[in-house]
Parts: structure tokens; sequence; C-alpha cells
């Protein structure tokens, strides 16, 4: 079941985007990739993730796809949402980013 | 039989021996295709075998092989793994070669990446594509691994090595593989030796006798019985010494008559927080900062907080101690330092160099601040030589703590205090106003002795703890003693057993060693009698 971004107008859905820089040591790899798609996975809006405004957005629901960005320690990662609770899954996106996505001992750490 | 050596690099240390096992997948392409909607349908389930049987592994692995396991699952659930084999199926290409040609696509975007730790998620991926593809074909991809088997490679897919049973030893070499893979990491964390990068893996005879010495990035096949012999007793001896350091790291760090000592950690670079003893230490005694100043940009105060909080947050309740930043001299920053001259060493570096520089002095000090949120922090000063250094830093940090007031940012409580490692700071201690001393032995018996560490004099019989040194050292911990301020020891000597129980009878109880020192520290300790020791 793949979900794509839904373009329109609708009355109950809003819209919301956050970032934040990815602080943790080996940047976006397999286990932060997969919290991070687990945590928008717990919410209902359509959740994207970029590695610049511009795009390309990719679905943060696929650790597939997340994976393959690569995104380095030091990059920005912006999350945008919509749905009925798109407010606070971008925050909570950003969060867990900030956070350094919380207990990365597997995955080894540099400086 | 000739005896053969092969060399590669290190990923996971240690000693093993055993019959060498080549594994290497074995694949049997189907012959016959069926219809689209059958070929999908044989692959989702194989998916869902698969799922199942990662379920199960991870009901009886470690916290650490979970989370590389919830990593697999997580990838096999999503269908953006199967789009382009879906994709192939309904062209009517087999499910098996579909699956195996859209992951191996997938796989080689990891490959081909310029960061290791990405190129190590490569084998997460064939991990699955194997599994996937074990039973698509209905055959088991590989024969299981013989307990007790050095098993060499080309490279071993994490649920394989999860699978296996390490409790009668066995080692891994691999033609490829890298220390940053899950896979390096579970052989570390189950003490498993594993050497990486040997090309000539696969050209090794099935079941001929191997000896591997990970650590020193060597295997040996067929071995001279003089080289079994040698290695036997390095066995034997690490054996023992392993099983002492595991005992050691669970006990009182107290002498024998009672005495506790604390026992810190040196910290340069933070993936020394990793190592499987650095958990058992009281607290860290020194930080060197300079491992956030190395790369090409001047790490911002948000970089610099970020990575002091982190050492916090591993460290509390424990207590920690940062050193600002030490460079000059021998420690040359390019665009920070100065470039000429005629003597570096005695030239502008440590705590001088930060005065000199007062805005990026200024920037640590506020990360620092922020960071003692977590828990009071010590700040450390460098080649300290005058108490007027010490007090115009203590008004500079002062001066950023009200400035983090004003704006709103919080600030937590600082200790600040100095290293005495230049001579004149050893002899006129008593009158620097620090919190806390810490004394730095390397520095402090090269400036006493006009000798440097490194260079021509290490031909000549080189004294680490020369008589003047000696001097210093008591004279420095008796007048610590006396103004009731904590006193320490980094450096050197504090990780010599030979020389503890002198640096015990000094009135010294805290000492800042490696991690890897602190298992021999603690049994010089456990080993040592205050009333016991010699006089200075």
């Amino acid at each position: 079941m793949t979900r794509r971004p839904l373009l329109g107008n609708s009355t109950t859905r809003t819209n919301a985007i956050s970032s934040a820089v990815l602080t943790n040591a080996v940047g976006l790899h397999a286990r932060p990739s997969v919290q991070l798609t687990r945590t928008a996975k717990s919410f209902v809006s359509t959740v994207e993730v970029a590695l610049d405004p511009a795009g390309p957005w990719v679905d943060a629901k696929s650790p597939v796809k997340i994976m393959r960005f690569r995104a380095p320690k030091g990059v920005i990662l912006h999350f945008r949402a919509l749905g009925e609770d798109a407010d606070k899954a971008v925050a909570a996106l950003a969060a867990l980013v900030g956070r350094r996505f919380e207990g990365e001992m597997i995955d080894g750490s540099h400086g | 039989m000739v005896e053969r050596r092969l060399y590669g690099s290190c990923a996971s240390p240690g000693l093993a021996s055993g019959p060498a096992f080549l594994w290497k997948p074995q694949l049997a392409w189907r012959t016959t295709v069926d219809s689209a909607a059958m070929e999908a349908t044989r692959l989702s389930n194989a998916v869902a075998v698969a799922l199942r049987e990662l379920r199960a592994l991870n009901a009886s692995s470690t916290a650490e092989a979970s989370a590389i396991v919830d990593c697999q699952i997580a990838l096999l659930e999503d269908p953006e793994l199967f789009a382009q084999a879906h994709t192939a199926i309904a062209d009517g290409t087999p499910a098996d070669r579909a699956w195996n040609d859209a992951l191996t696509v997938e796989v080689a975007g990891y490959e081909s990446a310029s960061d290791e730790h990405f190129r190590a998620r490569a084998t997460d991926l064939q991990d699955l594509q194997y599994r996937v593809l074990g039973h698509l074909q209905g055959t088991i991809p590989v024969a299981p691994i013989p307990p007790g088997s050095v098993v060499f490679a080309v490279d071993l897919p994490p649920s394989v090595f999860l699978s296996c049973d390490w409790n009668q030893g066995g080692g891994l070499v691999l033609a490829k593989g890298s220390a940053a893979s899950h896979l390096g990491t579970l052989a570390r964390a189950r003490g498993v030796p594993m050497l990486t990068n040997v090309s000539a893996a696969l050209e090794v005879p099935q079941s001929a006798e191997a000896l591997v010495d990970a650590t020193a990035g060597q295997v040996v096949l067929r071995p001279d019985p003089e080289t079994r012999t040698a290695f036997k007793t390095r066995w034997q001896c690490e054996r023992a010494d392993r099983a002492y350091s595991d005992i050691a790291m669970q006990t009182a760090s107290s002498t024998l008559d009672g005495v506790h000592i604390q026992l810190l950690l040196n910290v340069n670079e933070i993936s020394d927080l990793d190592h499987p003893w650095a958990g058992s230490c009281h607290g860290i005694g020194l930080v060197r900062s300079e491992f956030l100043f190395g790369g090409n940009e001047w790490p911002d105060e948000e970089r610099q907080f970020a990575a002091y909080r982190r050492i916090m947050e591993w460290a509390s309740p424990r207590p920690v101690t940062i050193r600002t930043l030490d460079v000059g001299g021998d420690k040359p920053m390019p665009g920070f330092t100065k470039v000429t001259e005629r003597n570096p060493a005695l030239g502008l570096r440590g705590v001088r160099l930060s005065l000199a520089r007062p805005e990026s002095l200024r920037v640590q000090l506020r990360a620092l601040l922020r960071a003692a949120v977590v828990h009071p922090l010590r700040i450390m000063l460098p080649m300290v030589s005058v108490p007027e250094e010490l007090a115009q830093v203590r008004a500079i940090l002062e001066m950023e703590r009200g400035e983090l007031k004003r704006a709103g940012i919080p600030a937590g409580p600082t200790e600040l205090g100095i290293m005495v490692e230049v001579p004149a700071a050893a002899l006129t201690v008593e009158h620097f106003d620090a919190d806390f001393y810490s004394i730095g032995s390397n520095d402090l018996a090269q400036y006493t002795m006009a000798t440097s560490r490194d260079g021509d004099t290490r031909s000549m019989s080189f004294d680490p703890f020369p008589r003047a040194v000696q001097v210093l050292v008591t004279r420095v911990v008796r007048e610590c003693n006396v103004l009731g301020r904590p006193v320490s020891l980094c450096g050197d000597l504090a990780a010599d057993p030979k020389w503890l129980p002198w640096l015990l009878q000094t009135g010294v109880r805290a000492l800042s060693v490696p991690a890897t020192a602190l298992p021999i520290v603690k049994r010089a300790v456990r080993e040592a009698r205050i009333t016991q020791c010699p006089d200075p």
C-alpha cells in the first residue's frame, strides 16, 4: 500500500512544515531511518522528507526510500505533512532528529 | 603442505583457531516461469516466510542484534523494496530472478557510496536478498556453518552470523567486509575475531587448519609446529587476561587497606565512550576537546554544545572534566595557531592562545556552560603558567554566563580548574585559585627535563619519571591537599602499575586513564596497601 502526497484543498486537512539538522554521528543510515519511518507511520497524514525545501520529496514512511538519501551528519532534513495531524507529525519528526534518535549505540559514533 | 599467511584489517580483535569453512551462497535458478500472478504470489509468500524467520530470530537475540534485525524487518515490510521486482514479474520474469535483480541494483547503490557506513548497509540488503531468494528457489542458499569454524567468505550476512553458535569459538575472515558494518558491530559485541580485506580469502582449502590473530591482522593456514605452539601460548595468556579484566571491571577500586581511588576516563574522541570497559569509570577526568576542531570548518557553538552534551549525558550522574582547546606548539592548527614561531613548544599555545583569540574561547565556554545543564561540569585549562591566566578566563566565563542568562538560554553550574603541566604552575600551585587541579605528567616531565617526548631523544634511555618530576608531583599533591581542593593525575604515569604505589602514598586519590588501562590500574589499586607504599 503506497501513499502518494495528496494535493488539493480539504477543510479538515492542514499543511505543516518543519526542519531539523541531522546531528547524530553517522548521519541517516539504517537504524535512524527505521526510527524515522516508525514515527512517521504513527500519524495518519501523508508525511514527506527532503534534503532541500525545493525537493525532491520522498515518502517518509518508506525506510527504503529514506535510506537512499544517504544523508550525512550536518545536513538539514525538511519535513512536510498533509492531513489532520500534520502539525503533530512534523513536530514529532523534527524533535526526533533534534534529539539524535536517542539510543543509537548500535551504529557506532565518531565525533 | 606449507604454512601460508594472509593479511587483512582488524574489524574485531582477538584470537581464533579452527578448521576453515568456505561460505559461498549457492543459487539454483529456476528454469521455468509461471503466470505473472503466480510469480507475484510466490514472491509474497517467500517474503512472508522470511519475515517470520526474522521475527523468530529477533525473539532470541541480544538487544544489539535485535536492533539490526529490526532494521531488516522494516526494510522487508517496505513495498518500495519490491516495486522493481513486481514490474519485472509483470513483464514475465520469474520471481527469483526478478527479486535478485531488483535487490542487486539496490545493493549496488550502497556499495558505491563514498561513506564507509553507507557502504556497509549493502550487506544488510544482501542478507535479505539471499534469505528471500532461498525461499523462492526452495533451497537453503548455503550449508549451515559448523560451530568452531573459521569462516572464510566474501562477506557474511548479519542474520547468518546471528544464527551461528559462537560458543565453541570460531572466527571470520572476509575478502571484503567492513568494520563499520552491522556484522562488525555484532562480531565485536560477541567477541568473535574478524578480519576484513583479505583478498585471497576464498582461495583457502576447505577444512584447512586456520589460526586467526585478528588483532595483528593476520591468519595462518596449515601452521608449522612452532607457529602453533607460539599461538597456543598467546591464546592462554589472552584468555587469562581477559577473564581477569572482566572480573576486575565489576569490582570496587579500593586498596587492600580500604582506601577508595577514583578511576576516571580519558576521552580523546566520542568513540572512546563505546569501549566495553569505558562504562566502569567513576567519571571522565579529561576530555581532550581538540577532536572537535580537526575538520575543515570551525565548530560553532551549537555543534560544540551537542558534542559536550552528549558526553555529559553518557557520563551522568558521574563527574566530567572537559579541557579547553589545547593547540599550538606540537599541535598546529592551520588558520588558528601561529605558523612561524622559533620555539613553538614554548610559544603561543594552550590557554595563552585562547586568551589571544578570545572570540573562539567565548564560543567554547558558552557551549560548555550550556552543556552543564545536564550535570555540573568541570572546565579545565591547559598550559597555565601564571595565576593571571586563570583569573582572566574566569572573568570571561562569568561574563558569558551573564550573557546566556540575559538571552534566556539555560546554563548550568561549572567549576574552573587547571592542568598542572608547566613547571611554573607546579612550583607555585598554591597561588592559583582553581576549583580543582589535574597533573599532566607527560608535559610536566617534558618541560622539567627539557626533553621532548618524541624525536631524537627517544633513542637515549628515557626515564619516564625522573626524580625532579617526582619532587614536583609530590609538591603539587601536598599543596592541593593543604588547600583542600581536588587533585588528580592524568598522563601516562597514571596508567603505569609500577608507579601506582608511589603515587598513592603522595596522597593522590584520583587517576584519569584511557579505557584500555582501566583494568590494569584497578588491579594495581586492589593489590596496593598504602601504609606499605615506598616513601617519596
